[in-house]
């Protein structure tokens, strides 16, 4: 029998802003233990909050050993290896006066504009996973998520836009320039490039683009023949550009997944060739899959094949190379959008703005985008830009030539 | 129980949850636990700022109390504060579980009635993955306050859900059946509502053919309804949107007239299922509150601080998702009430349009949005087959405009596993239905 522990440690400290002023500063720091147990080809798990509880959790992990639940797979072992953040979260004194400095900026340089932010976090994520076969991996994590809304004191909505950026560093200059370039963009109304068919930018994070493949390349759909790609590996079903891998730094993830497998690089897609499905150890056996690093699991529960962290290798050429002196259109918010079964694809895009020379300089109209999912990574991909969105993150711009129509 | 520091305002909030999961993927087991947390909330107030703090540490909630009390600034006045003036003062209430305990029954109990549903898709050759969960939760609230006040409240709520893959020459579609119940005589149903999903999804599997984007009469069934009316007024109900907003108040005035007469929203933190809410989070009483009466703007929801900026009524509605959140205006169960004809007469009225019946998600800003799952064609006031469409949008003032029939019975719906997501908070259960309700001109992709 094989004994292991998942701990999850969360220590966040936030800021919010409503109606432009500092409303509330919240601390907490939340441990989550689970103990688990492998043994005959089955898994026992329970699991507690806080630092008291391991025996109970032992004994409750033995008991529910009986209720059989499968996992014919080895645990991870003889591995030994730790991460640590090097950055530093803020303490809550600090985020509450750097918060308000800020603020202040944006209010005296837009005074249209009405601020808010729901929860502006900093803090620290420290997850290890042990067991008496040798796995001994820790990985510690700093992330700051800068979340900014905005509206025009003139504006009925709740929101007109927002930006802001998740990562590890922080740089107050950079912060405020991105900010400002796009509070000016907003400002600028402009209208929607004649063509139809246009070149469209998202953040390379932005969930829903990549939404497709989240469904369709998860392992037990893609092996039981219900996926649109199912069959298909080794066949070239997209762009030459598009290599698509498990990016588990990009998603600011651990560099283990819930089972200890390591798969940072694995890859999905290789020069538009499909060749694997992302899954946990437990799909991977039943299929003859290997494991991609993409194991979930709650802190008390069974590890199980868990939402991806899809990253797409960007190209040799900055935002600018890639227009090559055309404008773009650069989407800020694309709520509610999503790709039928045979892979539509419909989004409304609430915010975009004109992109020229590699700046945002106006904001377009409610637009309408459409494509299908082999246009868009096929003929249609234009690639993930070289160059970040802005200094102190690792997003970057992934484009397409897609359908546009003002709503 | 607590000492709470002079001149300031200070509740805790404690929540004992107990919550089971069974889970299934392609008929083998995958999780099968119970698990019980507990943990406090902590929230102090100047009048200016609000400290917060969480824990797992009950017994360490007097430290919190006083570290956050030291951040703050006393202000001998701050029993006049309009927001304190909204919390509720003095005594104790109640309101205890008094059905039938889920916690009493045995885990092996709650798999066999999940497993009892099996055969009727192990049976299906269409059905090429599928996954099943059963979950519960039993959740115990405390709340003291230093207004003297104290409460406890508990719910209970069960449910399945089971997600499917359907595949056949090569195409794929998706599609779930779901049920929730205060207890597990609720559940027993499901089994009807599992083999008319199938059915379903085998058609559109089958028949669905792609929607040509463009503007459309379309029909909603009373789960596309609740979630029309979740996400394109609902969250712009919730006051707190509104403080410091001069324009959004002068635009959301009481009274306004946004759609036909017959149109009335309600929001009910008293609807028994996911919505239900006897007392919020600061521990005001659920209320029944007309959002749109008459077809006019006739309320909003309201936490005690956003009560006290809009010189309105507490309304029950300030809810947080655990114990690890403030709370902030949230909906309860939230739906359109009875309308003008019956569900045979509104469908009649259409030439040429598309019905929503299932939705995957939906989501509300200045446009809201619902990415249908199973949808109609409607020819002449009859069904014509099913429809591929990827999403249907529409700004709340243009969209209530062009209701022009809502049916006359309402059906309420709960859910497990899912809820709602405001900012950082989800998935919070609410509930949500209404009738059938008809909408001109809405824009489909």
């Amino acid at each position: 029998m094989t004994t292991e522990k998942y701990t999850i440690v969360n220590e966040e400290v936030s800021v919010k802003i409503s109606a432009s002023k500092l409303e509330s500063l919240r601390a907490k720091r939340i441990k989550r233990t689970g103990v688990r147990l492998y043994k005959d080809g089955c898994i026992g798990v329970a699991g507690y909050m806080g630092e008291e509880g391991e025996a109970e959790a032992l004994k409750r992990a033995e008991a529910a050993l009986a209720c059989k639940i499968p996992y014919p797979c080895q645990p991870e072992g003889k591995l030994k290896r730790s991460e640590q953040a090097e950055a530093k979260a803020f303490t809550p004194q600090a985020l509450d006066a750097e918060v308000g400095a800020v603020l202040e900026a944006f209010k005296k340089d837009f005074p249209q504009f009405v601020f808010s932010a729901p929860g502006i976090k900093s803090g620290t994520a420290t997850v290890t996973l042990k067991n008496d076969a040798g796995l001994d991996l820790s990985h510690t994590m700093t992330e700051h998520q800068l979340t900014w809304a905005y509206k025009l004191a003139t504006s009925s909505s709740i929101m007109d836009g927002w930006f802001g950026y998740e990562g590890a560093a922080y740089d107050r200059a950079a912060l405020l320039a991105y900010g400002r370039e796009i509070l000016a963009a907003h400002l600028n109304e402009v209208p929607l490039p004649a063509g139809g068919r246009l070149p469209v930018f998202f953040e390379d994070s932005e969930p829903l683009i990549k939404s497709i493949f989240v469904r369709e390349l998860s392992g037990m759909n893609y092996g039981s023949g219900g996926s649109l790609f199912s069959g298909k590996a080794g066949q070239k079903l997209f762009a030459d550009g598009l290599t698509l891998t498990n990016g588990r730094r990009l998603a600011r993830q651990p560099f283990f997944d819930a089972e200890g497998v390591c798969g940072e690089g694995f890859t999905y897609v290789e020069g538009g060739v499909l060749r694997a499905p992302f899954c946990d150890k437990k799909t991977a056996l039943k299929f003859g899959f290997k494991p991609s690093g993409s194991a979930y699991a709650d802190y008390d529960g069974t590890p199980s094949t868990g939402p991806s962290c899809l990253a797409i290798k960007p190209q040799a050429k900055t935002m600018k190379e890639l227009l090559g002196g055309q404008p773009a259109i650069c989407v800020a918010l694309a709520s509610g959008g999503d790709y039928t079964s045979e892979g539509g694809f419909g989004t409304p895009a609430q915010l975009a703005f004109l992109m020229k020379d590699g700046k945002l300089v106006g904001r377009l109209p409610e637009l309408q985008l459409s494509s299908t999912v082999y246009d868009m990574y096929g003929p249609g991909f234009l690639g993930v830009s070289a160059d970040t969105i802005m200094p102190v993150t690792d997003s970057r711009w992934l484009g397409f030539m897609l359908d546009v129509k003002k709503t | 129980m607590y000492k709470f520091p002079q001149g300031l305002f200070c509740d805790v909030r404690v929540e004992k949850v107990r919550s089971t999961h069974v889970s299934y993927l392609k008929g083998e087991l995958r999780e099968m636990r119970e698990r019980d947390t507990a943990g406090a909330f902590i929230r102090v107030y100047d009048g200016r700022r609000w400290y917060y703090a969480s824990t797992t540490d009950l017994a360490g909630v007097q430290q919190e109390i006083d570290r956050l009390a030291a951040l703050a600034t006393p202000d001998k006045d701050i029993a006049a504060n309009k927001t304190v003036q909204n919390l509720p003062a003095g005594g104790a209430a109640h309101d205890l579980f008094k059905g039938a305990d889920l916690r009493a029954v045995p885990l092996a109990d709650k798999r066999e009635l999940l497993a009892s549903f099996f055969p009727s898709v192990a049976g299906r050759k269409t059905v090429s993955m599928w996954s099943a969960f059963y979950a519960d939760n039993f959740t115990h609230k405390e709340l003291y306050n230093s207004k003297g006040a104290s409460f406890v409240s508990e719910r209970q709520l069960c449910g399945m859900r089971f997600n499917l893959t359907f595949t056949e020459n090569g195409k794929t579609v998706s599609e779930g059946a779901n049920q929730a119940s205060g207890d597990l005589a609720g559940l027993q149903p499901f089994g009807a509502e599992l083999t008319r999903r199938m059915d379903q999804a085998e058609d559109f599997l089958r028949n669905s053919v792609r929607v040509q984007p463009g503007k459309y009469t379309v029909v909603l069934s009373p789960l596309a309804a609740g979630v029309f009316a979740h996400e394109s007024f609902g969250h712009k109900s919730e006051a707190d949107f509104m403080l410091g907003d001069e324009t959004m108040m002068k635009e959301w005035h009481i009274g306004r007239k946004l759609g036909p007469e017959f149109l009335h929203i309600t929001d009910d933190g008293g609807c028994p299922g996911s919505g239900y809410t006897p007392y919020d989070d600061e521990g005001n009483p659920a209320r029944r509150t007309p959002l749109i009466k008459d077809g006019k703007l006739a309320g909003r929801l309201h936490s005690a601080q956003t009560a006290g900026a809009l010189a309105e009524e507490p309304t029950g509605n300030a809810r947080a998702v655990s114990f690890e959140f403030e709370p902030i205006v949230r909906m309860t169960t939230t739906h359109f009430e009875p309308g003008n004809m019956t569900k045979e007469e509104l469908f009649a009225g259409v030439k040429d349009g598309l019905f929503i019946d299932t939705i995957k998600h939906g989501s509300g800003l200045s446009t809201f949005t619902i990415a249908p799952s199973l949808a109609y064609f409607i020819k002449n006031g009859k069904l014509a087959g099913p429809a591929q469409i990827s999403v249907i949008s529409g700004s709340v003032f243009d969209t209530f405009g062009h209701i022009d029939a809502v049916s006359d019975k309402v059906e309420l719906l709960s859910f497990v596993g899912g809820g709602c997501g405001k900012m950082e908070q989800h998935p919070l259960p609410v509930g949500f239905g209404g009738p059938y309700v008809r909408v001109r001109e809405m824009s489909v992709l």
